[in-house]
């Protein structure tokens, strides 16, 4: 049951191996004006925000709008909305593939792009942010002349640390996946230098039984090696706020709260991602409507929790009738910034519930946009957590308003910029779909035709209709 | 009071404090200061200090000591201190001048002078900004205003001088020389008037906010009555007055005086009442004859608007106790100010000795026959009358009908813009001379360094023009110096006399002329912050001769009727509003509007800092449609002004006040066309007895205009009004501490929960070393050891004592080195002030001010000086990721600026918002960089920094006193704040030790922390403002009502 179930997951057409193989490669091939057009502008953006970062280093922090009492801003913010983002990718690879869940492998590559580099982009800001950036390594334990160690009780010390350690196990976890794949790209390719590359990359994999059998171990090991980090990562993430006494940011609920949240803008953004990727790339009889449900009802979960966790900070604002707290979730909704406070309660908690339609979670424009949504509203969050916390904590005196600056502007684009630049650059460069994986859940060849073998099991097909652009794709 | 300062008189003309030479021009010094190597200073050095000799031996005026003979007195990092006399304002309060190798860094008062007392306001902080500003003028030049102008070197510049008065001496036209000053004293007011004597003219005097008594004591009154003299801001004798007014207010046998503000508003010193009476305008005067009862209660009552019980209680007040009036201020002079000050006079039994020196009328006669032509040649100095006089005089027009005028002005002011030879003077940091504040008392001026810029002195101009003009007016003198010397040869006798005497920084045989200052103050007994709060001890002061109740007199014999007659406003019907131009706390009238530390001062009242404003009640603001920051269009008879309307419950709803002090063409970069001049609304009228200015006499339209770009900026105002239910400012009423005080320091059910014994007098034990993390943090728990016994440096801070004057603020600005931000950053709050005093309203709350015309809820305002509360169990501290915040044994908060990255969380994490972040490099243009202190770094961009108690001072006495083989006295150790402040709110020193001053002063039941439920173990201990009637904040509040009040 379960094999014939895990078959059924790709389109019927796609009939055996040399479809995968033709469909994966045919994305390393020479790209066209649109993919130029769209890394030309994740560059330009790039560069926007390192004229900004250079601005701030020669003039001061004062660049930003950051300021007394908030000395957390976009910053901030999007370190903690990047860090999210990179929790899905973990989720769905690793955990996903600890429990055999047969949705994943069509998108899972896809996904732990997304997580290594959303922590590479997310692992910036943290020098962005601070005053001195030129002494960021004081912030690491190296032994050196100064003989200052960094203070293990500071929440930002742990979170270099998990920042790091995350960086470094979803990096190995992503090319150790990579490696059947890539040793197919350099069988593949024709450009000699890309042969050069991929050939070292491929570290010699041959295909034998005994490099298959060491590469699932790995594998395997990798996958529950990187699980306790989706909750973990986040959890020291939020413990910046939770472990400070900062009204509104001093809570119990945080680390499950940004964990719900970090999954909840990282399936988002996986949404947000592959629905124009297999519309572009014609991967629609791989990341099938099947897949695109699966994830909808992830998003519909995850939402419900995070929308638990809002009421009961409210609540608990309510209930422990702590002058500081309470005005604090009061300025929220009603205060100067009422706005980002109620966008991020519609955003994440309000439009998702449209998912319990199917019709919605059919129509991959409105999915598309309330994806969206919700990683706007997913940014929001945080910078409701962070901005009117600060700005309305203890001292009256010190009510004071943050406002966005340009160069904080430029950064926040230039992250988008940076994250795409690397997506675009590993679509072209690396197998994005999993070569390997998809094959293993393929009906191997077989001498008589593959259709017929399909037709066995039609009964598990649940392909409405075929898409769009799946004839253009069958004409070539 | 820094330890064991180096004091020096100086053996000749020029002060001693000058080594490494006389370099050839200030842009050279400038240089040579500000981006020299070490190398390449060395060598300048060495041949500017062989040049320096010769020059000294080749018979100048000036003695120059090289390094290269180290004076012997001079320890290099030890600071020396020069006494010398503060000339800000006419107060004249001693200082101490700080230096550091030869340059000033910082001036202090001087603890053995009677009227400073070791004190001294934000102006006098401020004025070695004065010294060192980068726009001061640097050198004599003569230019035609608008054209061109020349340097020449004073030789030239004094002999072009002479010939134009030898021009018109010869023309006949001798009486067309007039010399406008400020009201000089001493040696310089005889030199000045024998130079004009010499010459054929006449002095006029103008120094509007002078002419008041500076002799009178209330310290023990039981009420005190002012008619808008704003003592505690520039009436008098400010610094003095503030620790009167705090003596007179602490409670002394469950009682404490009571102070009634009568005026049309309330400057920070109305502010400070315990009630407020706005009479309606022109009638305060019925007020004052209320109280002696020369006018029946129903006449007044009738007259005035004021409520008949309300005088009836005020004059029995007044004549059961002790009373004091004062006045008139600012606020009320008006065209009957002399009735009013006769009927003050009155009412205190005896006349206060005021010597009407500025006479308006004097003036007006001037700016006609200037406007006549009949003025040939005009010389102004430390006055600028372009910007002070009234508007309705037009001075600066008719100096254009003056051929000659020449200013002796230090900085590009208005008047020295339209004169035709600047010959610019020392800062009186830089100079010589002697001022005397009120009789009996005469105090020293001396220079601390060497002249910055290539300035001289006046007296030293006015005697070489006279000698060229073959007239002796110094008595043979040639310097300025040599003249002062003589004439004070006589009272000081001996050589060794007059060194005494400049040490003392003058003679005062006059201390016992106030009787409070009764046991002269050693340098050791000034080491001791004040004397201790009284409310506990009950200790009534000791008081002489002063302290015998002085009857009413009866009031003059002629009840005259009070008159006030507006100024006809001619063609405009809106004209609904009396204006009242008020003297500046920062910037008096208008003087030290350079300074960037006091522009960058909030005002104590509205907390508005680089700008100009127009107070208007809110009832007012309202039929006018307008809100807080709407710009508006003040129009007189005589000008107009456009500045942001400030909503203010502290002023009639028929009144609008504007402060004096900003709206300068000139005056340097940091003031230049920002705010506005309110004295163009002014016309001339004076009072007819006296001759005196009075500007309380002008009716305006106030109209709203739409552009906001006339009045530059939108008013920021900072901080919040009200305090959000957070408790951070505290009262008590004077009912309640008695029962308190009663029942010992046990909470008082349901009365007042915040009153507990004071927890965890200790710190931290001691880390063992600096710099091995292991040893952090040192055992126990996880926050650390909690140790009673050990050193913990703490303060508190008494609220009944704070007047909100934010002397300590300036202060500490100049001890630690602390950057002006500028308006914009600090629109964005991001000012540096690591002291900041914070004002909160109490009833008023934003908005909902109704009218009342004597409210009783001035009581409820409340000044709270914040900073950082050295926590014992600080949130700063645990976050950051680099150890730049730690904990020293002895309970600081330290901050290792070198070791910070600029993470910002321990800002983020501390409750009372007191760490403030170096968002830039800043800037101190040069010279202004002379000023930086060298016990203090210097913060780079990036950079979190704070207030450690000025640790650089607890250290410094620590090494002084291990070198002894003791440990620091309790009071040895003085922080600037601490320092400074005139009414002694603060006190500092180990409260781990019982018997300290601190300790004591902790123990009050009036003791609270800020924020106590946070569990921060603060190390500043805040004593609760005790008010006359119930607080009507401060108590505990249901939190079902906290939501609703707070928004």
């Amino acid at each position: 049951m379960a094999a014939t179930e895990t078959r059924s997951v790709f389109h019927p057409d796609v009939r055996g191996y040399e479809d995968v193989n033709r469909a994966s490669m045919r994305l390393l091939t020479k790209p066209g004006k649109g993919y130029l057009a769209l890394l030309g502008m994740s560059v330009g953006l790039v560069a926007l925000a390192l004229f900004a970062f250079a601005h701030q280093v020669y003039y001061g922090m004062g660049m930003a709008g950051v300021t007394n009492p908030a000395g957390w801003g976009t910053y901030i913010t999007t370190f903690v909305f990047w860090v999210g983002i990179a929790h899905a990718g973990t989720l769905i690879s690793a955990i996903l593939f600890l429990f055999r869940a047969p949705w994943r492998q069509a998108i899972y590559r896809i996904a732990e792009a997304m997580t290594v580099f959303a922590v590479l982009t997310a692992g910036l800001f943290p020098i962005i942010h601070i005053g001195r950036p030129w002494f960021f390594y004081w912030l690491l334990p190296l032994p050196s002349q100064r003989g200052i160690w960094p203070n293990f009780r500071s929440p930002l010390l742990w979170d270099v640390f998990a920042v790091t350690t995350y960086l470094t196990v979803s990096s190995v976890f992503f090319y150790i996946g990579l490696i059947p794949d890539i040793a197919a790209a350099r069988d593949a390719t024709t450009i000699p230098w890309r042969k050069k590359v991929y050939t070292i990359l491929a570290l010699g994999w041959r295909g034998s039984d005994r490099q298959w059998k060491h590469f699932m171990r790995a594998y395997l090991f990798l996958a529950a090696l990187a699980t306790p980090l989706v909750l973990s990562v986040h959890s020291v993430v939020s413990w910046d706020f939770a472990v400070s006494i900062v009204p509104g940011w001093h809570t119990t609920l945080f680390a499950p709260y940004f964990v719900a949240g970090a999954i909840l803008s990282g399936v988002a953004m996986v949404v947000s991602i592959a629905i124009p990727v297999r519309k572009i790339f014609h991967l629609e009889p791989f990341i099938t409507d099947l897949h695109m449900d699966r994830l909808a009802k992830l998003l519909l979960l995850v939402s419900l929790i995070v929308g638990y966790a809002y009421a009961t900070e409210y609540f608990m604002a309510y209930y422990s009738g702590e002058l500081y707290e309470r005005d604090v979730f009061f300025d929220r909704v009603f205060g100067e910034y009422w706005w980002a406070g109620w966008s991020m309660i519609t955003f994440n908690a309000i439009i998702p519930q449209l998912l319990w339609f199917k019709k919605i979670r059919m129509n991959y424009v409105v999915f598309f946009i309330i994806s969206i949504f919700v990683n706007i509203g997913m940014w929001y969050e945080r910078f409701v957590i962070i901005v009117p916390s600060l700005a309305h904590s203890y001292e009256p005196w010190k009510f004071m308003n943050y406002h966005m600056s340009w160069v904080e502007a430029s950064i926040l684009l230039g992250s988008f910029g940076w994250f795409f630049m690397w997506f675009l650059l590993f679509l072209r460069f690396l197998p994005a779909l999993s070569i390997a994986e998809i094959k293993e859940v393929l009906p191997p060849p077989l001498r008589h035709h593959p259709r017929e073998a399909h037709a066995l099991d039609e009964r598990e097909t649940v392909v409405e209709e075929l898409p769009a652009g799946y004839k253009e794709y069958e004409q070539r | 009071m820094r330890p064991e300062p180096t004091m020096h008189a100086p053996a000749s003309g020029e002060s001693d404090a000058c080594y490494g030479g006389r370099f050839p021009s200030p842009s050279f010094r400038a240089l040579l200061m500000a981006n020299m190597e070490r190398r390449q200073f060395l060598k300048v050095a060495g041949v500017t200090g062989a040049a320096a000799s010769s020059a000294c031996s080749s018979g100048g005026a000036e003695r120059l000591i090289p390094y290269v003979v180290p004076a012997e007195e001079i320890v290099p990092g030890v600071p020396t201190l020069y006494s010398s006399t503060c000339r800000e304002c006419p107060a004249g309060c001693g200082i101490h001048i700080e230096t550091h190798e030869g340059r000033v860094t910082k001036v202090e008062g001087n603890p053995a002078h009677p009227i400073s007392q070791g004190n001294l306001c934000a102006r006098g902080q401020a004025s070695v900004q004065g010294l060192y500003h980068p726009d001061r003028y640097q050198g004599p030049f003569t230019s035609e205003p608008g054209v061109r102008t020349t340097d020449v070197a004073w030789r030239v510049a004094e002999r072009l001088l002479a010939e134009k008065v030898r021009e018109l001496q010869a023309a006949g036209q001798a009486s067309g020389i007039v010399m406008l000053t400020q009201n000089y004293t001493g040696s310089m007011a005889a030199l000045a008037d024998a130079f004009v004597a010499a010459a054929g003219g006449r002095r006029v005097v103008y120094d509007p906010w002078a002419d008041q008594p500076r002799d009178l004591n209330f310290a023990d009154a039981d009420l005190l009555v002012s008619f808008g003299a704003d003592f505690l801001e520039t009436w008098g004798s400010p610094v003095e007055y503030a620790r009167q007014f705090a003596q007179m207010r602490s409670v002394r046998n469950g009682r404490r005086g009571k102070f009634v503000w009568v005026g049309p508003h309330r400057p920070l010193t109305g502010l400070n009442a315990d009630q407020w009476i706005a009479p309606r305008p022109g009638t305060e005067v019925m007020v004052a004859r209320a109280i002696s009862g020369s006018v029946d209660t129903a006449t007044a009552a009738q007259q005035t608007g004021v409520a008949p019980e309300v005088l009836a209680e005020l004059a029995r007040d007044f004549n059961a106790g002790w009373g004091v009036a004062l006045g008139p201020g600012a606020a009320t002079a008006g065209t009957n100010a002399a009735e009013l000050q006769a009927a003050i006079s009155a009412l205190n039994g005896a006349g206060a000795s005021v010597v009407n020196a500025t006479r308006l009328d004097e003036v007006a006669r001037l700016t006609e026959q200037m406007r006549r032509g009949e003025i040939g040649m005009l010389l102004v100095d430390s006055a600028n009358p372009a910007y002070t006089l009234p508007g309705g005089l037009r001075f600066a027009e008719a100096m254009e009908q003056v051929p000659t005028c020449v200013s002796f002005s230090s900085y590009p002011d208005e008047t020295s813009l339209l004169c035709t030879m600047v010959l610019p003077d020392h800062h009186f940091l830089e100079s010589w001379g002697d001022y005397q504040p009120r009789p009996g008392l005469t105090s020293l001026v001396q220079p601390g360094m060497r002249p910055v810029f290539n300035t001289r002195q006046t007296g030293d101009v006015l005697i070489s023009v006279a000698n060229q003009l073959g007239q002796d007016i110094a008595g043979g003198a040639n310097s300025f110096y040599d003249y002062l010397r003589a004439e004070w040869g006589g009272r000081t006798g001996s050589e060794q006399g007059w060194r005494d005497t400049v040490v003392a920084g003058g003679m005062f045989p006059g201390v016992a002329l106030n009787s409070s200052d009764a046991p002269a103050l050693s340098l050791e007994a000034q080491g001791v912050p004040g004397a201790p709060p009284q409310a506990e001890a009950g200790v009534v002061a000791a008081s002489a001769a002063a302290a015998a109740p002085v009857a009413p007199a009866v009031a003059p014999a002629a009840a005259v009727p009070p008159r006030f007659e507006p100024v006809q406003f001619e063609g405009a019907e809106d004209a609904r509003f009396n204006l009242v131009v008020y003297p500046s706390y920062r910037f008096f009238d208008g003087r030290t509007a350079n300074r960037p530390w006091l522009l960058e001062l909030p005002d104590p009242v509205t907390k508005v800092s680089w700008q100009s404003w127009v107070e208007m009640h809110p009832q007012a603001a309202r039929e006018l449609e307008l809100e807080q920051g709407d710009v508006v269009e003040v129009v007189s008879p005589f000008g107009r002004v456009a500045a942001p309307v400030y909503l203010y419950a502290g002023v009639r709803p028929d009144t609008v006040a504007i402060q004096t002090g900003l709206g300068h063409r000139g005056f340097g970069r940091y003031t230049e066309d920002r705010g506005v001049n309110p004295n163009v609304l002014l016309g001339n009228a004076a009072d007819a007895r006296s001759g005196a200015p009075a500007p309380y006499g002008v009716r305006v339209a106030v109209r709203p205009t739409g552009a906001a770009e006339l009045a530059g900026p939108p008013l920021f105002e900072q901080g919040v009004r009200v305090q959000h239910d957070r408790e951070i400012a505290q009262a008590i009423s004077l009912a309640q501490l008695a029962r308190a005080t009663e029942a010992g320091n046990a909470k008082i059910p349901g009365e007042d929960s915040q009153i507990t014994t004071l927890r965890g007098n200790g710190g931290f034990a001691p880390i063992t070393s600096d710099t091995d993390p292991a040893s952090y943090p040192p055992g126990g728990t996880k926050y650390g050891q909690y140790v009673e016994g050990t050193t913990r440096w703490a303060m508190t801070v008494d609220l009944s004592r704070c007047t909100g004057c934010s002397a300590c603020v300036t202060a500490c600005y100049a001890e630690n080195n602390i950057p002006v931000v500028g308006p914009d950053e600090v629109r964005k709050g991001r000012e540096l002030s690591w002291l900041r005093i914070e004002r909160y309203f109490g009833v008023e709350r934003e908005g909902a001010e109704e009218y009342r015309q004597t409210s009783t809820d001035t009581d409820d305002v409340r000044f709270l000086p914040m900073m950082c509360q050295q926590c014992g169990n600080a949130p700063c501290e645990p976050v950051c990721p680099v150890y730049a915040a730690y904990h020293t044994p002895d309970g600081l908060n330290a901050q290792v600026y070198n070791r910070c990255v600029g993470t910002r969380y321990c800002a983020n994490n501390c409750p009372y918002k007191v760490r403030y972040y170096n968002w830039f490099t800043y800037d101190f243009p040069a010279p202004l960089n002379w000023q930086l202190n060298p016990d203090v770094t210097v913060r780079e961009k990036g950079v979190m920094e704070k207030c450690t108690f000025c640790v650089q001072r607890i250290r410094e006495v620590e090494r002084n006193s291990a070198r002894e083989g003791r440990t620091p006295r309790d009071g040895e150790i003085t922080p600037a704040c601490v320092q400074t402040c005139p009414t002694q709110v603060f006190v500092f020193g180990n409260i781990a030790d019982p018997d300290s001053e601190v300790a004591r002063a902790a123990r009050s039941v009036r003791s609270y922390r800020s924020l106590e439920p946070l569990n921060t173990q603060p190390g500043v201990v805040y004593l609760k403002k005790v008010t006359l009637h119930e607080p009507a904040q401060g108590g505990h509040h249901a939190p079902e009502t906290a939501e609703a009040e707070a928004h």
